[in-house]
């Protein structure tokens, strides 16, 4: 095999990184910028070009592919991932906030659930759109029922503020991503993977 | 309407495409020539600029080709692309207009 076909397959290793659909439409066309880059003799790839590679994999993986164009799409999963940033601060916070019954592994579940649905309506899934919405439902549930218990129970005043402003970011969000523009990208952009 | 910076790749990438289409090979060694050989995008970062650009709806594919058994892909400036690299520039002109200004006085006295 020669050093060409090499360098290529191992390119090819690296390239395998990236989101299948991205990598289908534009494996060749890298593998030609790659290869028109390499140097005579080159059968590995340069340590900082790779490093590159898997670095630019993992962020198109996680980053949302809404476009600016879509300002609904857009500002409901950026603040999806304010909740998402909210429950993390809350993990070590909230369990030593007097009168707060949260649990860090409850936090954490909730966190998890925020940055998955946070992630995957970025990639433009309807389902995640439903399991958000019905999630801030459940949630306002919980929350008009410690509100209206407030007294009664230990729950402090301050957690119930801050659970409040929590649940207008999250209800923010909501209202964003069932408006009826959201609806139309939802239906007519592909989910990417 | 206040609007972010953009980043200095990005600028680099639509000023590339601005004198017509490239495929990724042509920006990056253009965007090496236009920065004084100061910049030197990769293939992933180049890519990852590229595919958000096309997203944003700010560059699109002008057309394919094959050379030596290779697929090249040219991309060219989308009229909004075209309008938002020109804000860019405007602003950053004028940017460097009142530095420059405001060194020159500096620069007299020092002397």
């Amino acid at each position: 095999m020669s050093d060409s076909e090499d360098l290529e397959r191992r390119y090819r290793r690296l390239l395998a990184c990236y989101p299948r659909a991205f990598r289908h439409g534009h494996e060749q066309e890298i593998l030609s910028v790659l290869m028109a880059g390499a140097g005579d003799g080159q059968h590995w790839p340069r340590p900082g070009e790779a490093a590159d590679l898997i670095r630019s994999a993992i962020w198109m993986r996680l980053r949302p592919a809404v476009p600016r164009s879509q300002p609904t799409v857009f500002w409901a999963v950026t603040l999806m991932y304010v909740c998402a940033a909210l429950k993390l601060l809350g993990v070590p916070i909230l369990p030593a906030t007097p009168g707060s019954s949260a649990h860090p592994l409850d936090i954490g579940i909730s966190w998890g659930v925020f940055a998955l649905l946070a992630w995957a309506n970025g990639r433009g899934h309807n389902w995640a759109r439903v399991l958000f919405a019905v999630w801030v439902g459940v949630h306002s549930i919980a929350l008009f029922y410690d509100v209206a218990h407030v007294s009664a129970s230990s729950t402090s005043v301050w957690a119930v503020i801050a659970s409040v402003v929590f649940w207008l970011v999250e209800i923010s969000a909501v209202v964003l991503i069932l408006s009826k523009r959201s609806g139309a990208y939802y239906r007519q952009t592909p989910a990417q993977s | 309407m206040r609007t972010r910076a953009m980043q200095e790749a990005t600028f680099l990438i639509l000023t590339a495409l601005a004198a017509g289409s490239q495929h990724g090979y042509g920006i990056i060694t253009d965007v090496r020539a236009i920065s004084a050989g100061r910049v030197q995008l990769k293939a992933g970062t180049l890519y990852s600029a590229l595919e958000r650009l096309r997203v944003d709806e700010l560059i699109e594919v002008d057309r394919e080709e094959i050379v030596d058994s290779r697929l090249r892909r040219y991309y060219r400036l989308t009229p909004a692309g075209g309008e938002l690299l020109a804000a860019e520039a405007a602003r950053l002109q004028a940017n460097a207009t009142v530095a420059i200004s405001r060194l020159k006085p500096a620069a007299g006295m020092a002397t």
